[in-house]
């Protein structure tokens, strides 16, 4: 007979195990063939039951009947609400003719461009979305934390949406609809029939996703799609993305949320790259309106420069060179624990701009590259997060500061940068709660930057138009 | 906006290292750093609350769930890939299968020492559920790994497994 296993010191080592090869080979190789679930036992559900974050489950059963019972209202509303668009657009719903929608963008995902489009099918399409709504209701919504509730956002007095229907290159159809006095959102294939990924319960495809996710909306063909999406700040009412081609998408922002869909129905400008350089302009409650700019940075900082991901060499030459750059001002007397000097007063847009760019000069000398977005996430601060591109290879995570934006009151020192690496990063950016660049050259950078693209917008808005 | 105290940070930095092994169970490998990643970045953004917090892992923990989704599936390396020949082959699915509840708490208190009070308040439930959820867990790995009889009949009792780890 085996000998009795002992499960509580073989789950201690497993995890024990696990934790010590994530830290040595940052998570890859032991994840090469996973240890999958077998075929769905009888009796078991087919997907794992999400987590209950919040209340006592005890009141789960009482949940999921209001769930069911909203889920019916739903599928009435979502009909009639269709219907009712289409009869006040004077068009017949299986005409296949084309369809207004109620999309929010100024040349993109709501285009008019007389392509007849197949109608949707908004049923089975609510279907799916009823099904992921569930399964988001029960697994993100927190009634004891309402700000950590990322699903639900309320519908302000005087939007009437229903059922709004973002046609996506073709492939994909975003679906925002209200339910129980909120608005949600969620995406289909574009035949009706798979959901995209894992749809609203999954991050990678989802709405609504943490602050300034900006993320490819996988499409295939020649047609770029993307959606920006996000958290906007209580105070935000409007926002648009601008690109360096001039063309220009309108936001959707309800309750502190945003979500912008693009498309470019021909693909776009051949060198279009669609994530780099786009400003976002935010208008405010009190009328007035904020830019923002996301940019791609490479390890090589602002002004490009070969990815770390493509030379092996490259991420321990830059650690060194950030050390031996510490070790000079630490011999120096120069400080470290300050951030770029901000005026009394407030931050102007310099100064913030020139903060920016030296956290971002920082974390790509570490190997990290992406897109430094900065978004009015809070009232009175930004944030800038430094995510790293996805290629094979390149150092994973976050490096997020948070700074005071343009026009609010300086703090000095700043608070501190937060660097949450993943997936395995070796790196804990400490170093960049400060900054170990010159402001003079980064600022310069920085108004470079701006220079050029204003010139290309110039360019391009007279041929593109906005 | 008050600048995080050292000793917040202190705290921060000591979650962070916690916490990923904590989430392995429920976000798999890949989804814990996520859900590490949220659940220090919203604690960077409210120190004063952290350092107010009795058991700031705990709620931390359940700051990561619920601003993260769940993957259809969490994927966990077999033991061999970790080079642990030597664990029952049997234990990764078998773990794999039970709920998510179960399966977290377990964890939680076998994998990474975690009394069943922290558990309790991590994952919004009851100590007597966390015991219920552990038993069950248990029973069942049990029953997985050696359905040839393993597994007493107390373990299949709910709450007949009230032991708190203390070597963790």
């Amino acid at each position: 007979m085996a000998e009795p296993v002992d499960l509580e010191d073989q789950l201690r080592r497993y995890a024990d195990a696990v934790e010590a090869h994530r830290r040595s080979d940052g998570g890859g190789s032991i994840m090469d063939d996973p240890v999958r679930l077998g075929p769905t036992p009888p009796g078991r559900p087919q997907r794992e039951p999400f987590v209950v974050t919040g209340p006592d489950e005890r009141r789960w059963p009482v949940r999921r009947l209001l769930t069911a019972v909203a889920a019916v209202v739903l599928a009435v509303a979502v009909v009639g609400a269709v219907l009712a668009a289409v009869r006040r657009a004077g068009f017949s719903i299986d005409a296949g003719e084309e369809r207004p929608t109620t999309t929010v963008d100024g040349s993109g995902s709501g285009r008019s461009d007389g392509v007849a489009s197949e109608p949707p099918d908004v049923s089975e399409a609510a279907d799916r979305c009823r099904e992921a709504f569930r399964a988001m209701d029960e697994s993100l919504f927190d009634p004891n934390e309402p700000d950590s509730a990322v699903a639900p956002v309320a519908v302000p007095d005087g939007i009437e949406v229903a059922v709004s229907q973002l046609i996506l290159g073709g492939t994909a159809r975003r679906v925002v609809f209200e339910f129980g006095g909120e608005l949600r959102s969620c995406v289909v294939s574009g035949s009706g029939d798979v959901p995209m990924g894992s749809m609203v319960v999954n991050q990678d495809d989802g709405f609504p996703v943490e602050p300034d996710t900006i993320q490819p909306r996988g499409s295939g063909g020649e047609a770029k799609d993307w959606v920006i999406e996000g958290k906007a700040g209580s105070d935000v009412t409007g926002v648009r993305a601008r690109f360096a081609d001039g063309t220009t998408f309108e936001g959707l922002v309800v309750g502190g949320w945003f979500v912008v869909d693009m498309s470019w129905p021909g693909g776009g400008p051949a060198n279009l790259e669609p994530l780099n350089d786009v400003v976002f302009t935010w208008t405010l409650a009190d009328g007035t309106e904020r830019s923002s700019r996301s940019e791609f940075l490479t390890p090589a900082g602002l002004g490009g420069g070969a990815p770390c991901a493509a030379d092996p060499a490259c991420i321990p030459a830059k650690v060194a060179e950030v050390q031996t750059e510490a070790a000079r001002r630490q011999a120096a007397g120069e400080p470290f624990d300050q951030g770029p000097a901000v005026a009394d007063g407030v931050v102007t847009e310099e100064e913030f701009d020139a903060a920016m760019a030296a956290f971002a000069n920082c974390s790509v000398a570490h190997g990290l590259s992406g897109y430094v977005a900065p978004a009015p996430l809070f009232r009175d601060w930004a944030i800038f997060s430094l995510e790293p591109n996805t290629d094979p290879g390149a150092v994973f995570g976050y490096n997020v500061l948070l700074w005071p934006g343009p026009g609010q009151p300086a703090v000095t020192p700043p608070p501190p940068a937060v660097t949450t690496p993943t997936g395995g990063n070796p790196f804990l950016i400490e170093e960049c709660r400060t900054t170990h660049v010159d402001l003079v050259s980064a600022l310069a950078a920085v108004q470079d930057e701006k220079r050029r693209f204003d010139e290309n917008v110039a360019l391009t808005t007279a041929t593109t138009g906005g | 906006m008050p600048i995080a105290s050292r000793t917040t940070e202190e705290l921060i930095v000591e979650a962070r290292r916690r916490l990923w092994r904590a989430y392995v169970a429920v976000r798999g490998v890949d989804g814990a750093d996520e859900a590490v990643a949220e659940a220090i970045a919203w604690a960077w953004e409210h120190p004063e609350r952290v350092a107010e917090l009795a058991n700031p892992v705990g709620y931390l923990y359940r700051v990561g769930l619920t601003r993260t989704t769940p993957r259809k599936q969490p994927r966990l390396p077999a033991p061999e890939a970790v080079e642990l020949p030597d664990v029952e082959p049997g234990l990764v699915p078998a773990l794999l299968a039970l709920s998510e509840q179960q399966r977290a708490a377990v964890w939680l208190v076998h994998a990474c020492g975690w009394s069943y009070g922290d558990v309790a308040e991590a994952l919004g439930i009851g100590r007597s559920t966390v015991g219920t959820h552990v038993s069950r867990a248990l029973a069942a790995l049990r029953a997985e790994l050696d359905p040839g009889g393993g597994a007493s009949s107390d373990d299949n009792e709910p709450g007949a497994v009230q032991t708190e780890r203390t070597d963790g």
